[in-house]
């Protein structure tokens, strides 16, 4: 290791600096993802509030306890009215997969890029025949691979051009639910730890008797 | 600059921690398909029995009913009673109306009387 650092060449070293900007900028782009997702999920968080704030404020429950357990049935009521889409897209394109394998059997590649799959419709790139270079002692891809076939429609692949998209369609939606879905359970856990909590923490009971006496 | 490299500290953690945030949420995921097979068994099972699978639980029934009555009080009935034995009540505006109506034909007196025969009293009064 020690007598490879020794014979960096220029090149090499440009390299290097490439790649830790390369990799700053992706955890850049990974910390800015994660603070959008989690202000996203402060926002669907709110929607708790609203969903108890009724029971709460005119004091027909009063306890933790209490409060979570309402609190998870109607986020559970409130899931399912906003994830019953997804899941009937998803279930239609299942549906429809289905009918697809029974025309033409079970054993149809949904991935296939020549006729049957939803692969015809990309570019498909021999991986295994790219040219490949030596990296510090390491064999790494050093240029875009050839391709194998290229995006044309097939008939026969009806099936896969439905289902796919349904299933990526009603699956990220239905991803998306879920997300709210843990940030309305997070939101209540912390609103049943601080709604009823009896605190003195700036109660003063001197206050009243600083007021100013008006001599008559 | 600070907040450049606070956002590049939860950069490096979000990317360790993927593969636990994936596994979390796939779990996740795998439970909330079992709570929307359940709710939307729950919701047939009531919406064929003739119930609101949508509607409110008990807890929001009450609630709604207390915000309706901090907002429209009833008005409660008083019923009054007047023992027999005890003279009828008289409110003061029939008493300031009955009042009025003593005083009315006095002071016509008194204007006729001006105009005619002088009393000893009136006399007395005016100093003539």
């Amino acid at each position: 290791m020690m007598v490879t650092l020794v014979k960096l060449t220029e090149s090499d070293k440009r390299l290097i600096i490439v790649l830790l900007l390369v990799f700053i900028l992706v955890f850049i782009i990974a910390g800015y993802i994660g603070l959008l997702i989690s202000r996203i999920m402060h926002r669907q968080g709110r929607k708790m509030d609203d969903l108890v704030h009724d029971v709460v404020v005119t004091g027909v429950i009063t306890e933790e306890k209490k409060l979570i357990k309402f609190g998870i049935k109607k986020n559970h009521q409130y899931f399912f009215k906003k994830s019953w889409i997804p899941a009937l897209i998803m279930a239609v394109s299942g549906f429809i997969l289905l009918i697809y394998f029974i025309i033409y059997g079970f054993d149809v590649d949904l991935k296939d890029h020549v006729e049957w799959g939803f692969g015809t419709l990309f570019y498909i790139f021999d991986w295994d025949h790219a040219e490949r270079s030596m990296f510090f002692g390491k064999e790494i891809i050093s240029n875009w691979p050839p391709v194998i076939d290229t995006p044309h429609w097939s008939w026969k692949a009806w099936g896969s051009y439905l289902f796919i998209p349904g299933m990526i369609v009603g699956g990220s939606w239905f991803l998306v639910c879920v997300q709210a879905y843990i940030a309305r359970i997070y939101r209540l856990f912390r609103l049943s730890k601080t709604v009823f909590n009896k605190s003195l923490e700036n109660y003063n009971p001197n206050e009243g008797l600083r007021s100013p006496i008006n001599p008559e | 600059m600070s907040e450049f490299f606070k956002t590049l500290l939860k950069g490096v953690i979000y990317v360790l921690l993927l593969p636990v945030i994936v596994a979390f949420l796939a779990l996740v995921f795998i439970y909330c398909v079992g709570v929307f097979l359940y709710m939307a068994i729950r919701n047939l099972i009531i919406f064929f029995a003739g119930g609101n699978p949508g509607g409110d639980l008990k807890e929001d029934v009450e609630a709604k009913r207390r915000l309706a009555e901090r907002f429209n009080p009833v008005e409660k009935e008083v019923e009054e009673t007047i023992p027999a034995d005890q003279p009828e009540l008289v409110r003061p505006l029939d008493l300031q109306a009955e009042s009025e109506e003593a005083t009315l034909p006095v002071q016509e007196e008194q204007q006729s009387e001006e105009g005619g025969i002088d009393d000893g009293d009136s006399s007395e009064t005016y100093g003539i």
